[in-house]
Order: structure tokens, then C-alpha cells, then sequence
């Protein structure tokens, strides 16, 4: 979605017109959530939030917002955002969510703002906004805490990683985040890795002629990507 | 449940390489597989809003979770992988229905199609020298859901809530598969007709005749992806 449209509808939710989000399409900077997104009732919804912000905070930051009614157009990739489910302040509280996402990922997310915004119409309904601004380099990957809990008060912590990847918050397999930890996620480390593969090519090809070898045939390929 | 997936793959002959591959400047192959063509925004295209990163020292990969993943070999394959359920090539409101009525969607198979060749040509253009032929490979995977076929409608235009006892082409195989061979030259010259090719060859996968195939024109002889029709949909 091109950045003017969503900072205008987000520039006129924050005076309560929310007649600029209906039409809007998730993308890697806006999340449409319902009324009921996260009850908090449950372990499993704390964890999504933690998920949904630290996806946005291992971006460019975005902005989540509670209330709304989306689904799928079935001639695009994307949800996009058909009506309000507007919620009452008292099923929104800004403490709470800060609550939950200060719990639940590590290191701290700076700047995140939560608030819920009355309708411009009055009634007492409107809509929560969690906005996650973009995030330093440096404090990056911010990850999620998971504690769970069973009946004998025995806790596990679970590291998480997410990272927003177009409309959705795709989180790490365990395998991934075990490789990137060992590799490093400093890009100067990739970058010095790829020289080191470039230089290794270039010796390879001045090195005495030998017979090509036959690429690996399609199939294993094919079985590779379907495996990751 | 095993995840419904389309694989579609294109390679060239050996001995040949993507020049520069470890660049990242914007006329590299990293930045075509991050910002591969598209037609419309909010298309089913290859775009991912990912950052190449090297997982071999011969493949670069950009990916959307489990719903796209693209892999470029130093040697010019690309392996595109499409997930066949309710998150991209498939038309459900979520994994539950989808498991009742795994139909795919007519809008994105023919998209997706369309974006893999032109992506293809893109990439094809930073080959060391130029290939004779393109050699494409398509697998379906998992194209039974919860005991139900994959299949595939035409489109209505409408809106297929609208129309009554939809005709079903159903998938003739569990896993089926097909590889073809086609002239360099006719992905660089005509990449709509190829395009077309491939999404015929992927109907028939379902034994869906070509004239129900949707957002397709004729050009002389030929029948192309008409992109325009594409594009229209964003409309």
C-alpha cells in the first residue's frame, strides 16, 4: 500500500475519523485485528501479541489496530479492512497491552504506543492502536518470552523470533533462529562470509582444469525447498 | 495435515552462471528476487518483502513464511514454491474451510504464473552467456486436503458465492507433475505466451480445457496472459 494512504488514514484515526481505514489492505506496516484479537484469557493470546509486535519492532515498525472488520478479497493477496467492530474503551486497556508486550518479548521495544481512540461520532466505541515505531539496528532481533505455566506452577521460558513479512508475522522456526544465533545476525558478517565464498570460486576456477560437475539434478532442489 | 504446495522451478543448460551473484546493488539478481516484477499492488506475485540472504553458498533465498519461498542457484535455477492452500494459490476464508472445499483460486494460478516468467526473464539477462533453452519443472504436492482433490473453477467475475453448483475440475493425482522444455528465446521475446503455457499445462493438471482459463487474449495465433486484465483487478 503506498505510504501516503495508510499515513492518512492513520492521520485521521488519531482524530477518531475512521472512515479512512475501510478499503485499507494489510501489509507489512498495518495489521487489522477484530474486537476480540487478544482477550488475554489464555497463555496463547499474550504470546500472539508478543508475536504480532516484535514481527513489526524486527522490521520497519507498523501499526496494529484493534476493531476492525477485514477478510480476504478473493482477487488479491492481501485482507483488507470492510468495516468497524468498534470496542468500548473499557475492553481496551493501553496499560494492559504495554503490560503484556513488556513481559513477553525482550530486549524493551522503545517507543510503542497504545492508546484507544474514540469514534469522532461519540457513543463511547472506538478502536485500540498499537503503534510499534522503527527500531534500532543495534537492539535488533527482539525476540518473544513465552512463560508457560501447569498446574504444579512449573515454568518454562520459550525464545521466540517473528518477523513481519509482507501482511503476515511469520515466526522462526527453531532451526532458524538456532542458525542465525550461530551465524550471527550482523550483516557484516554476511558480507565478509560472501567475499570469503566469492574468493573461493575465484581460486577454484584459476585452479588446474578438471571436468565440470553436473549440477544437482532439479529434483533434489525441488525436495529442498520443500523441506525449509 | 500435509500442506498443499506448488512447486514451479525453471533452469537453463549447464555451464552457465548468474554474473555478479554475490552483489547487492539494484541491478543485481539479490534485488530482483526482493523486488521481482509486478503487475498490480496487492498482486499474488513473487514479492515477499524479504532480503536475499545466502543459505548455500550457491543460493540466494527470499521468503513469505510457509506461503512463497524463491531460491536462485548460482547456475540460474529458480525454485519458486507456492503454498496450494487458503494463504495463496487457494480460495478459503481460513485452514477449516479449506480442508471441506480446498478450491483454488483461478486469479492467483494464473498470477503466479505470469510473475515466475517475467521474473524468470529478468534473470535470465544476468546470465553469463545466453541459454539456447529454459527447461520448467512443476510439482504439485499434497493436492488431496483431509481426503478432498484440490481443484480448480473458472472465474466468474461476479463472485462465486453467486453462481449455482460451480463446475469443479478436480486434480487427476495426488502429486502430479510435468517438465517442459521451450527455446530461450521465446521467454525473452514473448514472456506472456509463456506465461500461458505454463498455466495451461498446470490446468491440466485438473484437466481444465484451455478456453476456461481466465485473463487470457489472443495475439495472431497465440494465446497470451493478458496483463491488462490483470492489472484491471486492482482496479
Amino acid at each position: 500500500m503506498p505510504e501516503q494512504v495508510l499515513d492518512a488514514a492513520l492521520e485521521g484515526l488519531a482524530r477518531g475519523a475512521f472512515g479512512p481505514l475501510i478499503g485499507l489492505y494489510e501489509d507489512h506496516q498495518f495489521e487489522a485485528k477484530g474486537p476480540v484479537a487478544y482477550d488475554f484469557a489464555t497463555p496463547n493470546s499474550r504470546y500472539e501479541l508478543a508475536k504480532d509486535v516484535t514481527s513489526f519492532a524486527n522490521s520497519n515498525g507498523g501499526v496494529i489496530v484493534v476493531g476492525l472488520d477485514h477478510s480476504r478479497n478473493p482477487n488479491s493477496a492481501l485482507d483488507v479492512v470492510r468495516g468497524l467492530s468498534l470496542i468500548p474503551s473499557a475492553a481496551f486497556n493501553p496499560r494492559q497491552y504495554l503490560g503484556v508486550i513488556r513481559e513477553h518479548t525482550y530486549p524493551t521495544i522503545h517507543g510503542i504506543d497504545v492508546r484507544w481512540i474514540e469514534h469522532d461520532g461519540g457513543g463511547g466505541a472506538g478502536l485500540g492502536v498499537i503503534r510499534i515505531p522503527p527500531q534500532s539496528a543495534d537492539a535488533k532481533p527482539f525476540t518473544i518470552l513465552r512463560v508457560v505455566e501447569d498446574g504444579t506452577h512449573l515454568k518454562q521460558f520459550v525464545l521466540g523470533y517473528a518477523l513481519r513479512s509482507g501482511p503476515d508475522s511469520v515466526p522462526m522456526t527453531a532451526h532458524q533462529i538456532q542458525q542465525n544465533l550461530k551465524r550471527g545476525m550482523d550483516t557484516v558478517g554476511q558480507r565478509l562470509a560472501a567475499i570469503e565464498v566469492l574468493l573461493e570460486f575465484l581460486v577454484e576456477r584459476d585452479a588446474a582444469p578438471h571436468p565440470a560437475a553436473e549440477p544437482p539434478p532439479i529434483a533434489n532442489r525441488i525436495r529442498r525447498i520443500l523441506e525449509t | 495435515m500435509s500442506t498443499p504446495s506448488y512447486v514451479l522451478a525453471a533452469s537453463v543448460p549447464s555451464g552457465n552462471r548468474v554474473r555478479r551473484f554475490f552483489d547487492r546493488d539494484e541491478e543485481s539478481a539479490a534485488s530482483t528476487l526482493e523486488r521481482p516484477p509486478t503487475f498490480r499492488w496487492a498482486g499474488f506475485d513473487l514479492r515477499t518483502m524479504d532480503t536475499a540472504r545466502l543459505i548455500s553458498d550457491d543460493c540466494l533465498e527470499v521468503r513469505a513464511g510457509e506461503r512463497k519461498v524463491l531460491q536462485l542457484y548460482q547456475d540460474g535455477t529458480l525454485v519458486a514454491k507456492a503454498a496450494a492452500d487458503a494463504s495463496l494459490l487457494g480460495w478459503g476464508l481460513d485452514e477449516a474451510v479449506f480442508a471441506r472445499i480446498p478450491r483454488l483460486n483461478p486469479v492467483p494460478v494464473v498470477e503466479w504464473h505470469l510473475a515466475f516468467a517475467h521474473t524468470y526473464r529478468r534473470l535470465i539477462a544476468m546470465l553469463r552467456a545466453r541459454p539456447e533453452s529454459i527447461r520448467f519443472r512443476m510439482e504439485l504436492h499434497n493436492a488431496r486436503v483431509g481426503g478432498n482433490r484440490l481443484f480448480l473453477t473458472q472465474y466468474y467475475e461476479r463472485g462465486i458465492q453467486n453462481v449455482h453448483n460451480p463446475h469443479r475440475y478436480q486434480v487427476f493425482a495426488d502429486n502430479p507433475a510435468e517438465d517442459v522444455t521451450w527455446a530461450a528465446g521465446l521467454l525473452i521475446d514473448e514472456p506472456d505466451f509463456v506465461a500461458y503455457l505454463l498455466v495451461e499445462k498446470f490446468a491440466s493438471f485438473f484437466d481444465m480445457p484451455p478456453e476456461d482459463i481466465p485473463f487470457v487474449k489472443t495475439i495472431g495465433q497465440r494465446r497470451v496472459i493478458d496483463v491488462d486484465a490483470i492489472k484491471a483487478l486492482s482496479r
